[in-house]
């Protein structure tokens, strides 16, 4: 560039939305793979996108959302790969006698969320881990508010005999 | 509460917990590194489209642009004219008009009424032959997957700044000439890096680009041709242009210099140059500085936000003046549209905004009769109360109604706010008409991609 700007104006701002927003993409991610890392990746990318444009992103209604919905598109692609891959990798290795460390109640519950339909689980994840109301998931989610509660009864409904079941089994 | 929302929140607490500050501070760090790379490699041509703009600084600096006499033009060295650039006397992609006012009686316009048409405004072009730089690469068939900001719509085409596909943090300059079916990736004078555009047909416009360098701010670019070339203007001093306006038949500009946020503009007639009005804002904390141009005929008026409203100017017989009416409570402003009468439409918030953690308590629609200087509260959708989250971020002003876009909903008018009808659509956060075609750009999957709709606003298809 051929000149020099003082300062960046969006610095300031920019950092506060970042530490707010990490550690919810974070805990979505985690709600929706199982996989920290993975979730780390995302978050970061999610957040390094909104800083690119954030002359942009800054100025909507809802920057946390699109945040959200970028991570979650970003979730959709590498999950699915991620699966694949874990399939293949299943084939190999079914025979290997690996010993996952117990299980927390926090695992048990988000275990469930994962074996639901994929707007069930997103509308789960993003109601209770990023701590929103019905308006925002449905900004997130770029349905209508009504649909929303629709899926979240959906989603409690059928977590609630996933994980009844589950207990009903542990306590035989 | 019921035993499943008490299990999901222990579990979503317990993921929360999982991320500390330092994970966070270390993933910032992160982010901004990354950040900080360059996101192409910068081309020869982009080198000497910088050596050029110093280039040519240096020239208009050892000029004296007695830019506020529209008259003084016999100072200004000048290269061949080129074909007028005609424009809208709003400065959009096509004239519109919908008389707007505080106490509107309620009409019934159909969507097939005749467009009434403001007078255009001629605008002849100079270019400079010394500091004209060919475009960095050919026009090549390309689709950008992301859209960002809409530079022109007409019947004729789209012109557009959208992501690389094979870069998509970088930003190149597309235009459609199928609504949005197909695409063609433009020449731009620097490889990437585009911010801010506006054509005021498909051969004629401006450009802001950074240079690909992830900077707020860039340097403005002229094409006459189609972008197959373009050539920098130069300002008199060095400053970083934030964003672009035309109307009234002058070229408009915010840019950060000194410290401030000041004002630029061209002599009229004569866009190949910009130098500082005189007017300057401060340049402080909290937020992203944005202006927004509005031009109804020879008139205009300019708003610049951070977090809230910074400053306001009105363009009038070739000058800015400084406004102090547009306060919008202490909100910013946000959207405009141009009436057929020398009218503004805007919408302004009522709050602070530009973060996720803080919310705008409303928008008001309000017109200004007097050229910006004051404004009336009009007529609004029933969500658009105080305090209802659902505020506007669009104003467009097609011949037929006018289309409001809120972070949820979407509305439209045809009798000047009487009675408005929801729009099923992403939300739309901007907005261009021409004619019978309106242009959007909607968010809704996390992707920004264009929207059309050929009856006046009410279904919005996604193009392409």
């Amino acid at each position: 560039m051929p000149f020099t700007q003082p300062e960046r104006p969006s610095a300031d701002s920019f950092d506060g939305f970042f530490r707010v927003e990490y550690p919810v993409l974070v805990a979505l991610g985690v709600a929706l793979t199982g996989d920290r890392e993975l979730a780390r990746d995302v978050a970061q990318e999610a957040l390094l996108r909104a800083f690119r444009r954030w002359d942009q992103v800054a100025r909507m209604d809802r920057p946390g959302a699109w945040c959200r919905q970028v991570a979650l598109n970003l979730i959709r692609d590498r999950w699915r790969r991620r699966r694949s891959e874990q399939v293949a990798l299943g084939r190999v290795q079914r025979d290997l006698r690996v010993v996952p460390p117990p299980p927390t109640p926090a695992d048990e519950f988000w275990r469930a969320v994962r074996e639901l339909p994929e707007r069930q689980r997103e509308a789960i994840a993003l109601y209770y881990v990023a701590d929103r109301s019905v308006a925002e998931v449905a900004a997130t989610m770029a349905t209508a508010e009504g649909t929303v509660k629709g899926t979240l009864h959906d989603a409690r409904r059928a977590l609630a005999a996933r994980l009844g079941t589950r207990a009903a089994w542990e306590d035989q | 509460m019921s035993e499943i929302d008490r299990r999901a929140e222990d579990a979503a607490a317990a993921l929360r917990s999982d991320v500390t500050p330092a994970e966070t501070d270390a993933a910032l760090a992160a982010v901004r590194r990354d950040a900080t790379r360059p996101t192409a490699a910068r081309s020869r041509w982009s080198l000497l489209a910088v050596a050029a703009t110093a280039a040519a600084v240096l020239i208009a600096g050892l000029v004296v642009i007695a830019r506020r006499d529209p008259e003084a033009t016999s100072d200004l060295p000048t290269g061949p004219t080129v074909p007028p650039v005609t424009t809208g006397a709003d400065g959009t992609a096509a004239p519109t008009s919908l008389a707007v006012g505080p106490a509107p009686a309620a009409t019934s316009a159909p969507a097939t009424e005749p467009e009434t048409t403001q007078a255009a405004t001629t605008v002849p072009v100079t270019t400079s032959p010394a500091t004209t730089v060919a475009a960095t690469e050919p026009p090549v068939p390309a689709a950008p997957p992301e859209i960002w900001d809409l530079a022109y719509v007409g019947d004729d085409a789209i012109v557009a700044i959208g992501t690389s596909p094979d870069l998509p943090d970088v930003s190149r300059l597309y235009r459609s000439d199928d609504q949005g079916a197909t695409w063609m990736q433009l020449a731009d004078p620097e490889s990437g890096g585009q911010i801010d555009a506006v054509f005021t047909d498909p051969d004629h416009g401006y450009l802001i680009s950074s240079g690909g360098t992830g900077e707020e701010g860039g340097v403005v670019y002229a094409t006459t041709d189609g972008a197959a070339t373009w050539f920098p203007l130069p300002t008199d001093e060095p400053a970083q242009i934030l964003n672009i306006g035309v109307g009234g038949g002058s070229l408009h500009a915010l840019a950060v210099q000194n410290g401030e946020l000041r004002l630029f503009t061209s002599v009229i007639g004569r866009q190949d140059s910009l130098s500082f009005t005189g007017i300057a804002w401060p340049f402080g904390a909290g937020g992203m500085p944005r202006a927004t141009f509005a031009f109804a005929g020879d008139t205009g008026l300019v708003t610049v936000t951070m977090r809230t409203l910074v400053g306001a100017a009105t363009f009038e017989n070739g000058q800015w003046a400084v406004s102090t009416g547009l306060d919008c409570l202490n909100g910013g402003v946000d959207g405009y549209s141009s009436g057929s009468e020398g009218d503004f439409l805007l919408a302004c918030r009522w709050g602070e905004w530009g973060g996720d953690d803080v919310t705008p308590d409303g928008t008001q629609l309000s017109v200004s009769t007097d050229d910006g200087r004051t404004l009336t509260p009009v007529p609004g959708p029933p969500s658009a109360a105080p305090g209802d989250p659902n505020f506007f971020d669009v104003l467009a002003r097609p011949a037929v109604g006018t289309i409001v876009a809120g972070s949820n909903r979407t509305y439209v008018t045809r009798d000047e706010g009487v009675t408005w009808e929801e729009v099923d659509t992403s939300p739309l956060f901007q907005l261009l008409t021409a004619g019978d075609l309106w242009v959007g750009v909607a968010a809704g999957d996390g992707r920004p991609r264009l929207r059309i709709s050929h009856d006046a606003g009410v279904i919005w298809e996604l193009a392409g």
